[in-house]
């Protein structure tokens, strides 16, 4: 679905972004973007929708170059970016203007996630709360039946039952034709529905892989003390959380948290187990 | 899929826009008649009527210069002005319609509807102030052509009917102009587009008639002209005028279609 080749990308030509990047994105995923603040999430994510340019490299969406912005692709593309602007008018006329530009749009579809999100339909959308906007674009983007879904943070300003509702609706809304990727900090609001990690670092993928690749090639122990086997570990209030090569095939659940901080601090360590 | 044109899909972003830029239209709009009745209002009072003159409606000329070429520039600087603005540009760029119609649909609100409208704005509201002023008063004068024929002057009449109007068809490419130029800011700039495309605008303004007549003095100082009188008919001037003002109208417009192209969020 997705081909990145030797992106090279930055704001300014003194400060690379991405230097030479390359990955393959496939359908049926839903992989968590993480990287520091910084690292550029947000800028592959806009990279991918045609947003902004590469300055080199080439990039594949669907078949089509995303910095072209043709319509066959952009209607293939929910975009949910964490800042946006809705206009002062009510739901209605929003799906009025906007739905046709996507010919599988799903106006039932549309209806139920409204209802599950609890939106006030008659308010204008101006008016609502962070938080319910970002419900009312989720819920038109995923409505659009866009094969690929872009979320920037989406979890920011979504209360505690909002949360649970999205990873909900966001298992429900994956199919084998689709491809989702999410950027968050909030990992552990995400950590049940993302199936492949890609982590950004010094310009470039620190790593790629799901969450099965993972949990085979590591476990995550809460260790008394610290010996020679393990990677990283974190004080805890009852010893340490620890990362540990998985010798002995242990079941564990990936703490991604952990994992995140992991490769930040001990990045060689982890390239030759998955590389 | 045409990814450059469809007809149907410009229909909808059409209709899209509207959401966006409707209300700053409208309220432009508003704003236009208010001034507009405000101003013929102020100078056709009944103690000004007392002592009607040639001179009672000549008012009219300078207003619509400066309210036409406020309304065609504000409306045509708005139409981009969300793309300085991440969030609003992020949704705008991804709306699944290709770039030559987003940019068709700007020309169609800020030319194609915006300038008839202001013209018939002005043409609605002269109409029915000058019809009451006509209602009570006549202000006519005359004098015998060159060929002595009696040609009578109305110095009531209607905007659009004036003489000094029908002389302002050397200048139709005006109003297209501005709106290449400020469309351009619209997009160009990321914030205070006006005020800064206007200062460009006089800038550019000021360096190229400067430029011009210093070029034009340096060439022509103590030369007669000998020539043929191709220069000297004034219709030729007009017309190399409107010539370079439609190709800089084209030349605005295809940067303008440029830098939307290339927009990034």
């Amino acid at each position: 679905m997705i081909n990145v080749n030797n992106l090279n990308f930055g704001y300014s030509k003194h400060k690379p972004l991405f230097k030479n990047m390359s990955m393959r994105l496939s359908n049926g995923h839903i992989y968590g973007l993480l990287g520091k603040n910084g690292a550029g999430k947000s800028t592959l994510l806009k990279n991918l929708a045609g947003l902004v340019y590469a300055q080199s490299g080439t990039l594949d969406v669907m078949g089509y170059d995303p910095a072209k912005r043709q319509p066959a692709l952009l209607e293939q593309i929910c975009f949910i970016p964490e800042e946006f602007y809705l206009p002062s008018v009510k739901i209605d006329s929003y799906i009025k203007a906007n739905a046709p530009f996507y010919k599988n749009f799903d106006h039932n579809y549309f209806t139920d996630l409204i209802k599950e999100f609890d939106i006030p339909v008659e308010q204008k959308l101006i008016n609502m709360s962070y938080g319910q906007k970002k419900k009312v674009i989720i819920a038109f983007g995923l409505a659009t039946q866009a094969k690929l879904v872009i979320m920037d943070e989406p979890t920011n300003g979504l209360d505690i039952p909002s949360k649970a509702q999205f990873r909900k609706i966001m298992a429900s809304a994956m199919t084998d034709e689709r491809c989702i990727i999410i950027s968050t900090h909030q990992v552990r609001d995400l950590d049940n529905l993302i199936d492949t990690v890609i982590m950004l670092d010094e310009n470039d993928i620190a790593l790629k892989a799901t969450v099965e690749e993972i949990t085979a090639k590591l476990t995550f122990k809460k260790v008394k003390e610290i010996d020679d086997s393990i990677i990283y570990a974190e004080p805890s209030l009852s010893g340490y959380n620890a990362v540990m090569p998985n010798y002995h095939q242990e079941e564990s659940k990936l703490d991604m948290e952990l994992l995140f901080n992991a490769i930040l601090a001990e990045k060689i360590k982890f390239k030759p187990l998955f590389s | 899929m045409n990814n450059t044109f469809n007809m149907n899909r410009f229909g909808l972003l059409l209709k899209r826009q509207w959401l966006d830029f409707g209300k700053i239209y409208l309220m432009s709009f508003g704003v236009l008649i208010g001034i507009l009745a405000l101003f013929y209002s102020i100078s056709l009072t009944s103690d000004s009527l007392k002592n009607i003159s040639s001179n009672t409606l000549n008012f009219r000329y300078p207003l619509f210069l400066i309210t036409g070429f406020l309304f065609a520039s504000i409306i045509a600087n708005s139409y981009f002005m969300h793309l300085g603005q991440k969030p609003k540009a992020i949704i705008n760029i991804l709306i699944p319609a290709s770039t030559t119609e987003k940019f068709l649909s700007a020309i169609f609100y800020t030319l194609i509807i915006a300038i008839p409208s202001y013209l018939l704005c002005f043409y609605v509201i002269d109409f029915a102030f000058v019809s009451s002023v006509r209602a009570t008063h006549t202000l006519t004068s005359s004098y015998n052509d060159y060929q002595g024929k009696k040609v009578v002057i109305d110095h009531l009449a209607y905007f659009f009917s004036t003489e000094t109007v029908k002389d302002f068809y050397p200048f139709y490419y005006v109003p297209p102009l501005i709106n290449g130029v400020f469309l351009l800011g619209s997009i160009f700039f990321k914030s205070f587009h006006y005020v800064k495309t206007a200062i460009s605008v006089m800038i550019f303004g000021v360096l190229w008639v400067t430029s011009i007549i210093f070029v034009m003095q340096k060439l022509t100082n103590n030369t007669v002209w000998v020539g043929n009188h191709y220069w000297q008919d004034e219709r030729n001037i007009f017309l190399i005028m409107s010539l370079t003002g439609i190709l800089l109208t084209l030349l605005f417009w295809f940067i303008s279609f440029i830098r939307l192209k290339e927009k990034e969020a």
